[in-house]
């Protein structure tokens, strides 16, 4: 499959605008052409992952360039610890095909909220210690 | 290092394909035919009977396979999975050994139709044994090579769990977790 997909940055707040453009060469038409924003966790155990938003395209052509646009969500964060990380991600999913999937980080500075990793400090004190701008009851 | 790049994470080991000494598919796939199209995948914990379970899954028509991974404790297939059981040719059940006797019974009854059922179990009896999933310190060690590239499981790594792959891999997981390996994860993202 020749396909790229591509966004303006990779790091956004919450809110803000994800643009980007998709790209694809097929020898046939596909079945259905479709970018999807996600989130999946990675690290040891089971693995969660949540589809946020679906942006499909009308009437796919074998090679075509489309743009599309979402609006980051405001939560989770993109975050990673020794034991779980949150990954956001765009996947172009052209049916039958195959995906071509891009990583992106959502948080409220733009970067990805590293944990503390000596695993001693409590979760309120971490919380206070490197998030401040987190409300901690 | 970050979850996200230890090289024994939950989808990296996943990931790996099912490999055994004397494992070949047509093999697997002429033992099922002999036992009439019903058989089973024998083993212990942790030794690679749900990813071959998976992988023959994915070698047959998606459309008319279905497969059924039973909870811990579960005692009989839930009304919505003996609906689908029944509308099936070919039906992969993980862990089997859950049911009790009376959910077996009506498991089987449920897939009379299937064209084929394979399960996975830690004992044998249930159906016709067709292939007994070991691993081997060998096996232990080619896989965490392919996966950090560098690595060398210690040699007690896999006596210690008793040939469990997937409670080497955890503790790897956690050995690493305090390291720098970078990752060779064999897949894509």
């Amino acid at each position: 499959m020749n396909a790229t997909l591509t966004t303006e940055r990779k790091n956004y707040r919450p809110g803000e605008d994800i643009r980007g453009t998709v790209t694809w060469s097929l020898p046939h038409l596909p079945g259905s052409a479709a970018v999807r924003l996600f989130w999946q966790t990675r690290g040891k155990g089971d693995r969660d992952a949540a589809t946020v938003e679906v942006q499909s395209f009308a009437l796919p052509q074998a090679q075509e360039s489309r743009d599309f646009s979402f609006r980051a969500p405001d939560f989770p964060y993109s975050f990673s610890g020794k034991l779980i990380s949150l990954v956001w991600g765009l996947e172009l999913v052209l049916d039958p095909d195959g995906s071509q999937t891009v990583e992106i980080i959502i948080s409220p500075d733009g970067a990805e909220i590293v944990l503390p990793s000596d695993g001693t400090a409590s979760l309120a004190d971490s919380k206070k210690q490197k998030f401040p701008w987190m409300s901690v009851k | 290092m970050k979850a996200r790049e230890n090289p024994f994470r939950s989808e990296c080991v996943e990931a790996l394909p099912y490999r055994a000494t004397g494992f070949h598919w047509k093999t697997l796939e002429d033992r099922l035919a002999a036992a009439g199209g019903r058989g089973a995948i024998v083993g212990p914990q942790g030794h690679g009977k749900t990813t071959l379970l998976l992988e023959w899954k994915e070698r047959c028509e998606p459309t008319h396979s279905l497969g059924i991974k039973l909870a811990e404790g579960q005692l009989s297939l839930t009304r919505e999975q003996k609906h689908e059981v029944k509308t099936r040719n070919c039906i992969f059940l993980d862990g089997a050994e859950q049911l009790a006797w009376w959910g077996w019974r009506n498991f089987l009854w449920c897939s009379r139709n299937a064209r084929r059922i394979v399960i996975t179990t830690h004992r044998p009896g249930l159906l016709p044994t067709l292939f007994v999933c070991r691993t081997d310190p060998h096996l232990l060690n080619e896989l965490v090579a392919e996966l950090s590239g560098e690595l060398m499981a210690s040699p007690t790594l896999w006596a210690s769990h008793h040939g469990n792959l997937r409670l080497a891999f955890r503790e790897l997981y956690d050995t690493c977790s305090d390291s720098q390996y970078k990752t060779r994860c064999p897949i894509r993202n």
